[in-house]
C-alpha cells in the first residue's frame, strides 16, 4: 500500500514541476538561440547548466524544449479524447450492433500497427507531398500529435468499452433505466464521468507519456521531430553527441577509485557537454517515469 | 474418547478490506474439535467466514489475509503436528504432515478442476499421492477405480474426458473423487450441494455419508442447507460473523428452546418459511452494539425484546463465551440456559 | 481469426502509392501481389530490386527482434515466476530498477550505449547490445514484468491450483499450459512494439536492417521500396496474432473439443 501512494505522489510532483516549467517557459525572456562567444562552457552562475557547442545556454534550452511537447500533447490528448471516448463508449454501450463489430474491427486493425512505424510512415508521406517541409516544421508536431493519438485510440477505446460493457450489467443501470432516464447521454454521464473517470485519465496520462516519448525519439533522429534550431530534449541530445564522446575520453579515470572517479567526473562536467548529455537525459526519464507512475496510482485505486 | 482429529484453538482471521482500508475480523476467536469419523455440519449464513475459515487452516486461503492467529493441532497416524495457518500461495506442501492428510471439495466444481488436462489425469495425480511408487497403469487403474467409487456410470470412459464434458453434478463427483483419492482423514466439503439439481443434491451427500462411513473419514460439512444438516450430520457449529456461538449434537440443535442460540433459531425459522413456502419471517433491527465489546448478535436477537434491562445491558456491554450445558453441546448466549 | 487474413490485403498501401500519383490504382495492386506470388516486388529507385533489400534488412532485424522478444519474456518469467516472492525486499528492488529502466526510450538507451560504452558499430557487441535494449526499453520490460505479474497472480489464486497445493501434488503442471497462452498473447502484442523499437535503434546504432531501410525509403520517396517494407511489416504483426489463436486452438481443449463435438455445452 505505501509503495502505490509515494509513487502516486512523485508523479504528481513531476508532473507539476513539468507543467510549471512550462509556463516558466512562456513568460521567459531569454532567447534559445542566443549565441554567446563561449562554447561548451561547464556550469556557472551565468548558464547554470553550461553552454552547449553553439555556445547557447543549456538550461534555457531545456526549459524551452517543453514548448514542443506541451501544446501538441495536449492536442494529441484532445484529439484522443474526442475521438476514443465516444466509440469506446459506443462499443461498450451498444456491443450487439453492426456499428459496434466494424468499430471494433477497424479499431484492431489500426491498433495492431506499431506506433512508431505508423507516426513515420505518415509523417514521411506527408513530408514528400509537401513542397517545402522546413516551413511546416510548426504543423508538424501537431501532425505527429495527431497521429500518436490515433494509434492510441484503439487502447483507450477497447479499455473504455470494457469497463462500460462491464457496468452494463450493473443494478443500477436497469434501474435508471426503469425510472425512464429519457436520454442514453445522461446514463452515459453516470457512468462515464462517475466510474470511468480514473481510467480515462490514466489513459491521458499514459497518451503523454506516449507522445513525450515519440517526439524525443524523433527529434533526435533529425527530420521528423522538431527541427534546429529549436530546442527539443531529443535534439540537445543529438547536437551534443559528438562532443561527448570527447569528454568521455576526458572522463576516463586514472583508476578506479573514488577519488579518481569523481575527478574524472567533474572534468567531464566542466568540459560542458556532460551536463547538455545528463540534463536532457534525465529530464525525460523523469518525465516520462512520473506520467507513468500518476497513470498507475490511477488504475490502483480502481481496486 | 479416543483422540481427536483437529483441535482448533483460538482461530482469528483478518482480512483486509478494499473498501474500508482496513482490517476486518472475519473470523474471531473460534474454538472446536473434531473427533475422528465425525460428521460435523457448519452453517451459518453467507459472510459468516465458514469457508474462509476453513481454507485459512489448511493453508489454501483465496484472499491473501491481513493476519493469522491463533493455532491448530491435526492428530494423525504419523504423529501430531501443529498446524500454524502460513501465509498464503506459498508454493509448499505442509510441513510435518503427510500431503493429502486433509481434502476440499470446492464450492465450483468446474473452477476446482483444470479445464486443461483429462479427468483421469487429475484424480490419478491424487493417487499418486498416496502410493508413490506406482507405475503410471497402476495410478490409472486406481483413478478409475475412485470414479467408479463415487457412482460416475462407465468410469473409464469418463476419465477421458475433461472437466468441461461434463455435468454439474459429475463435475462435483469427480471434484469429490481427486479429493478421496489421497487417502485423507479429513474431508472439507464447501456447499456440495449449492447449484445443483435437488435430486442430484440427494445422491451426492448420500455418496458423501456412504464413503465417509466407507473410509472411517471425519467430514466437514460447509453448508447454509439445512436438508445437509438434517441428512448427514453429527455435530453442528454455527457460526456468526466469525463467531462460533453454537456448537453440539444434531438434536440439540433442532430442539427449541432456552438451551440453544438465537440465531440458530433465527435460521431454523427462515428455512422452515422457505420450505413452506410463506414469506420469511420479519428480521429485527435493534441498535448494534460495539465491535469487540458486546454480543455480535445484539442487533437481530429476538431474545433481546423479552428480556430484563440488566440482562440487555449485559449483552451489550461484554461477549458471550461458548457455555457448555448438557452433552457436550455449548452456547455462546448470556440468555440461554441449561434446557 | 479472420481478421489477419485481411491485414494481408493492407488497404492503406494501395491508398499511398495513389496518393503519390502513382498508376491506376487496381492496376498496381494486382501487379503487386503477382509480383509476390514471383518474388518481384520491382525495383527501388536506386535500382537494387526490392525483394531483395526487402530480404537482407529483414534477415538482419528479424533475429534482433525474435532474441528481445525472448530475452524480454524470458527475465520476465525469471522474475516473476520462477522468483516470485522469494526474493523478499532485494527482489522489490530488483523489479523497481527494471521498471526504471524500462522507463527509457529505445532511443535513449541507444544513445547512451553509442557514447557512453562505445558499442562498436559491428559485431556481436552490437547485435548483443541492441539485443538487451530492444528487450527492455521503451516501457517493453515494463509491460511484460506487469502482464505476467497480473496473469500469475491470477492463476494461483484458480481453485484447481489451490486443491493442488493442499493434496501436496506438484503444480507446475498446472501452471505451464495455462502460462503458454498469456505469454503467446503478450509476445504477439509485444511483437508490434519491437518493430517500431527497431525502426529507432537501428537508425541510432547505424544497423542496415530494415528499420533504416524503410526510413531512408520514406525519406527518398522510394515507393516500390516503402510498399513492400509496409506489406512486410504487416505480414510479420498478423503473422504474430494469427499464431495466439492458432495456439491457443491447440492448446485449449475446450475450443477444441467445441469445433468437433456437437456442441453440447452442459454446465
Amino acid at each position: 500500500m505505501r509503495l502505490r501512494s509515494w509513487e502516486a505522489i512523485a508523479g504528481a510532483v513531476i508532473v507539476s514541476i513539468l507543467i510549471g516549467v512550462r509556463l516558466i517557459a512562456v513568460f521567459l525572456v531569454s532567447d534559445p538561440g542566443a549565441l554567446t562567444d563561449a562554447p561548451l562552457l561547464g556550469p556557472s552562475w551565468e548558464h547554470m547548466l553550461g553552454t552547449d557547442q553553439l555556445g547557447r545556454d543549456v538550461l534555457v534550452r531545456m526549459v524551452e524544449s517543453t514548448e514542443a511537447f506541451a501544446l501538441p500533447g495536449l492536442a494529441a490528448v484532445g484529439a484522443a479524447l474526442l475521438v476514443g471516448v465516444p466509440l469506446g463508449a459506443g462499443i461498450g454501450f451498444w456491443p450487439q450492433t453492426r456499428s459496434a463489430a466494424l468499430a471494433r474491427f477497424g479499431l484492431t486493425i489500426v491498433g495492431a500497427w506499431p506506433r512508431l512505424v505508423l507516426v513515420v510512415v505518415v509523417v514521411a508521406i506527408f513530408m514528400v507531398s509537401v513542397s517545402d517541409p522546413a516551413a511546416w516544421a510548426g504543423t508538424r508536431l501537431y501532425v505527429l500529435a495527431l497521429l500518436v493519438a490515433l494509434s492510441f485510440v484503439p487502447q483507450l477505446a477497447h479499455e473504455l468499452s470494457e469497463k462500460v460493457l462491464s457496468f452494463q450489467r450493473e443494478e443500477f443501470v436497469e434501474a435508471a433505466r426503469a425510472h425512464g432516464l429519457p436520454d442514453h447521454r445522461i446514463l452515459f454521464v453516470h457512468i462515464l464521468w462517475a466510474n470511468c473517470r480514473e481510467l480515462i485519465l490514466r489513459q491521458i496520462c499514459l497518451l503523454f507519456a506516449s507522445f513525450l516519448l515519440v517526439e524525443t525519439s524523433l527529434s533526435y533522429l533529425g527530420d521528423y521531430g522538431v527541427p534546429p534550431p529549436r530546442p527539443s530534449w531529443g535534439n540537445i541530445l543529438s547536437d551534443v553527441r559528438s562532443q561527448v564522446i570527447h569528454v568521455r575520453s576526458l572522463a576516463r579515470p586514472d583508476s578506479w577509485a573514488p577519488g579518481d572517479v569523481i575527478e574524472g567526473l567533474s572534468r567531464a562536467v566542466h568540459e560542458g557537454a556532460a551536463l547538455a548529455l545528463l540534463a536532457p537525459t534525465v529530464a525525460i526519464v523523469v518525465s516520462i517515469g512520473g506520467l507513468v507512475a500518476l497513470a498507475r496510482h490511477f488504475a490502483e485505486s480502481r481496486g | 474418547m479416543s483422540t481427536p482429529l483437529l483441535v482448533v484453538d483460538r482461530l482469528s482471521v483478518a482480512v483486509t478490506d478494499p473498501l474500508l482500508g482496513r482490517q476486518v475480523l472475519v473470523v474471531d476467536d473460534v474454538s472446536f474439535t473434531l473427533g475422528r469419523g465425525e460428521v460435523v455440519a457448519l452453517v451459518g449464513e453467507s459472510g459468516s467466514g465458514k469457508t474462509v475459515m476453513m481454507r485459512s487452516l489448511l493453508g489454501i486461503a483465496s484472499a491473501r489475509p491481513g493476519v493469522l492467529a491463533g493455532k491448530a493441532t491435526a492428530f494423525t497416524a504419523e504423529g501430531e503436528a501443529s498446524l500454524a495457518p502460513r501465509p498464503p500461495l506459498r508454493m509448499r506442501a505442509l510441513p510435518s504432515l503427510r500431503p493429502g492428510w486433509a481434502g476440499y471439495v470446492f464450492q465450483h466444481p468446474l473452477e476446482a478442476l483444470d479445464p486443461f488436462q483429462t479427468v483421469g489425469r487429475q484424480v490419478a495425480s491424487s493417487v499418486r499421492l498416496a502410493r508413490p511408487r506406482a507405475s503410471k497403469a497402476e495410478l490409472h487403474e486406481h483413478a478409475v477405480h475412485w470414479l467408479s467409487r463415487v457412482a460416475l456410470p462407465r468410469p473409464s470412459a469418463v476419465a477421458a474426458l475433461h472437466p468441461h464434458e461434463l455435468s454439474g453434478g459429475m463435475a462435483q463427483r469427480v471434484a469429490i473423487a481427486v479429493a478421496l483419492a489421497t487417502e485423507p482423514r479429513l474431508l472439507v466439503a464447501d456447499e456440495p450441494t449449492t447449484g445443483l439439481d435437488w435430486s442430484v443434491r440427494r445422491e451426492v451427500l448420500d455418496l458423501l455419508a456412504e464413503l465417509q462411513d466407507q473410509q472411517g473419514l471425519t467430514l466437514l460439512l460447509i453448508t447454509h442447507d439445512f436438508s445437509v444438516v438434517r441428512h448427514i450430520a453429527d455435530r453442528v457449529l454455527v457460526l456468526y460473523r466469525g463467531r462460533l456461538v453454537e456448537d453440539g449434537p444434531r438434536s440439540a440443535f433442532f430442539t427449541p428452546g432456552p438451551g440453544e442460540h438465537p440465531y440458530s433459531r433465527e435460521l431454523q425459522a427462515r428455512v422452515a418459511a422457505l420450505e413452506e413456502g410463506r414469506p420469511p419471517p420479519p428480521s429485527l433491527r435493534a441498535p448494534a452494539g460495539q465491535a469487540g465489546l458486546s454480543c455480535p448478535y445484539v442487533a437481530r436477537c429476538a431474545r433481546m425484546a423479552v428480556a430484563h434491562e440488566s440482562d440487555q445491558e449485559r449483552c451489550y456491554t461484554q461477549v458471550p463465551d461458548l457455555v457448555t450445558f448438557g452433552e457436550a453441546h455449548a452456547v455462546a448466549c448470556f440468555l440461554s440456559k441449561e434446557a | 481469426m479472420v481478421f489477419g487474413a485481411l491485414l494481408w490485403s493492407v488497404p492503406g498501401a494501395s491508398e499511398r502509392a495513389a496518393e503519390a500519383g502513382a498508376h491506376s490504382l487496381l492496376g498496381w495492386v494486382v501487379s503487386f501481389w503477382k509480383g509476390v506470388l514471383v518474388g518481384d516486388l520491382g525495383r527501388s529507385y536506386r535500382g537494387v530490386p526490392v525483394f531483395e533489400m526487402v530480404g537482407r534488412g529483414a534477415l538482419r532485424s528479424l533475429p534482433l527482434i525474435g532474441a528481445a522478444l525472448m530475452l524480454s519474456l524470458g527475465s520476465g518469467i525469471l522474475l516473476v515466476i520462477v522468483l516470485g516472492d522469494r526474493l523478499g525486499a532485494m527482489g522489490r528492488v530488483l523489479r523497481m530498477a527494471a521498471h526504471a529502466l524500462s522507463l527509457c526510450p529505445v532511443f535513449l538507451l541507444g544513445y547512451l550505449a553509442l557514447v557512453l560504452f562505445a558499442v562498436p558499430p559491428e559485431g556481436a557487441g552490437q547485435n548483443l547490445a541492441a539485443i538487451a535494449i530492444l528487450a527492455i526499453g521503451d516501457g517493453m520490460l515494463s509491460d511484460v514484468l506487469l502482464g505476467l505479474d497480473a496473469e500469475f497472480k491470477r492463476l494461483r489464486q484458480r481453485d484447481f491450483v489451490q486443491s493442488a497445493r493442499l493434496r501436496g501434488s506438484p503444480v507446475w503442471p498446472h501452471f505451464v499450459p495455462h502460462l503458454a497462452l498469456p505469454l503467446a498473447q503478450i509476445a504477439a502484442s509485444r511483437t508490434a512494439w519491437l518493430i517500431g523499437g527497431v525502426l529507432v535503434l537501428e537508425m541510432v546504432l547505424g544497423i542496415q536492417g530494415l528499420g533504416l531501410i524503410g526510413y531512408r525509403a520514406a525519406d527518398t520517396a522510394d515507393l516500390p521500396l516503402l510498399v513492400a517494407i509496409t506489406v512486410f511489416v504487416t505480414a510479420i504483426v498478423a503473422g504474430a496474432t494469427l499464431s495466439v489463436d492458432v495456439l491457443r486452438v491447440l492448446v485449449d481443449p475446450r475450443v477444441r473439443k467445441d469445433r468437433r463435438a456437437t456442441g453440447r455445452e452442459v454446465t
